[in-house]
């Protein structure tokens, strides 16, 4: 039983590249000493893409989050159906909430815009990100204080962000 | 020329089993440097070195795999030394004693690491439930209402979904803290924009007084995420003990580990 539990509940490394990442760099010992001894850069060549938000990117998505609960029950959709959903769509996207690679998180996305919207207009989503990868006053946009903003999130952010939009 | 990845300090006498082959290409084979008591994990590796991400999955696997036969300082990823003498000189040097007394007092702890986090519409969905007027003040606002009006009440959400995060970061703290002998931060949390948790804990890899034990632990996790089902709880480990270290103290007071050297 407690085999059971251990191999099921415990990882025994961290399962995306992502992940690792966060495990393993900038961690471990530097002696002062080191005259000859050197450190290599590590060449990140699959993740590049920290995605920094906007407070009122994060604010208008809060905002409509409380609008499509509240239409949700409005409608009388089945109590069900929205947490199922939630559920799925957490867990889709849990391997990517450290950090999280692009693709990874544009397909969680995307999934998670069709999942709302009945799979109909897909491209409001693609037509979101070139705005916004394209507005060059994005990066600058202040945080909230004394946060930072893990990019491993955007596939949510970026899903409500469409929906928002639209 | 053929420099030495250099991955981590052991015991002189790791028995180094059941290793992947280092860094680099082609990968070299990994060997140990000596010094006194200690001793430096080492591969050789051609010159120029460059390393890519994938390489930091290996590294941990070796990481991971000089774990399972006894205490490891490691070091920084991408460490290289030109010769065995930089790698007794600097790296074990004049430290050996106290990297001996560091390894030693690591012996059988290992590091957990526990990341928890929330579906965002789980969370506003409570906060609603317990403050009906904030989804008053957003009934209708998907159309003629202001940006205005709708930044506001989507920081008054935030502002309830942050104090809601710290709120179940302390619970988390408190069902786990008690089976684990240090534990410390890794990384922002709480935020509008983060995860609820994402905390290292050090645990005795076996049987412990006081139940402070992989065994145990894993235990607490299940019944954590028994008690929580709104959090998705991701656990990882055995893995070295990166966030401690330095000296190891006591589970009440978490600090950041660093070297005094």
């Amino acid at each position: 039983m407690t085999m059971a539990t251990q191999s099921i509940g415990r990882a025994p490394r961290p399962s995306s590249l992502a992940d690792v990442l966060e495990v393993v760099l900038d961690k471990g010992i530097v002696i002062d000493a080191y005259v000859r001894v050197a450190l290599v850069g590590i060449e990140i060549l699959t993740i590049d893409a920290r995605i920094v938000i906007a407070s009122v990117d994060t604010y208008l998505r809060f905002a409509e989050a409380v609008n499509r609960l509240d239409l949700t029950s409005r409608e009388g959709e089945q109590v069900t159906g929205v947490p199922g959903l939630v559920r799925s769509v957490s867990e889709g996207g849990s391997r990517h909430k450290t950090m999280g690679a692009l693709e990874g998180v544009k397909d969680t996305a995307q999934d998670f815009v069709a999942s709302l919207r009945g799979d109909e207009d897909n491209d409001a989503f693609a037509t979101r990100r070139e705005d916004r990868s394209a507005h060059p006053g994005g990066e600058d946009r202040a945080l909230p204080p004394g946060r930072s903003a893990p990019a491993g999130r955007t596939g949510t952010r970026s899903g409500s962000g469409s929906v928002n939009g639209a | 020329m053929t420099s030495l990845l250099v991955y981590a300090v052991v015991r002189d006498g790791h028995p180094l089993t059941d290793l992947p082959l280092g860094l680099g290409e082609p990968p070299g084979e990994i060997r140990l440097v000596r010094r006194g008591s200690v001793a430096a994990v080492v591969s050789p590796v051609d010159e120029p070195v460059a390393l890519a991400d994938k390489d930091a999955e290996r590294h941990l696997d070796i990481l991971v795999a000089l774990l399972a036969d006894g205490p490891i300082i490691p070091l920084r990823l991408g460490s290289v030394a030109p010769d065995e003498e930089a790698v007794r000189e600097e790296v074990l040097g004049a430290a050996a004693p106290q990297l001996r007394a560091r390894l030693d007092a690591l012996d059988g702890l290992v590091e957990v690491h526990v990341d928890a986090d929330e579906d965002e519409l789980t969370a506003v969905r409570a906060i609603l439930e317990t403050d009906p007027s904030l989804a008053r003040r957003g009934t209708g606002s998907g159309t003629a209402t202001g940006v205005q009006e709708r930044i506001s009440l989507g920081e008054r959400v935030a502002d309830r979904v942050v104090g809601r995060r710290a709120d179940q970061a302390d619970r988390l703290l408190d069902e786990l803290r008690p089976f684990a002998v240090a534990d410390a931060p890794r990384g922002p949390m709480g935020g509008p924009e983060d995860p609820v948790l994402r905390w290292a804990f050090l645990v005795s890899r076996d049987g412990a007084p006081g139940h402070r034990d992989l065994e145990h632990f894993d235990e607490a996790v299940e019944r954590t995420r028994g008690s929580h089902p709104e959090l998705v709880i991701d656990y990882v480990g055995p893995l070295p003990a990166f966030h401690f270290l330095g000296p190891i103290e006591p589970a009440d007071e978490p600090q950041r580990s660093r070297w005094g050297w």
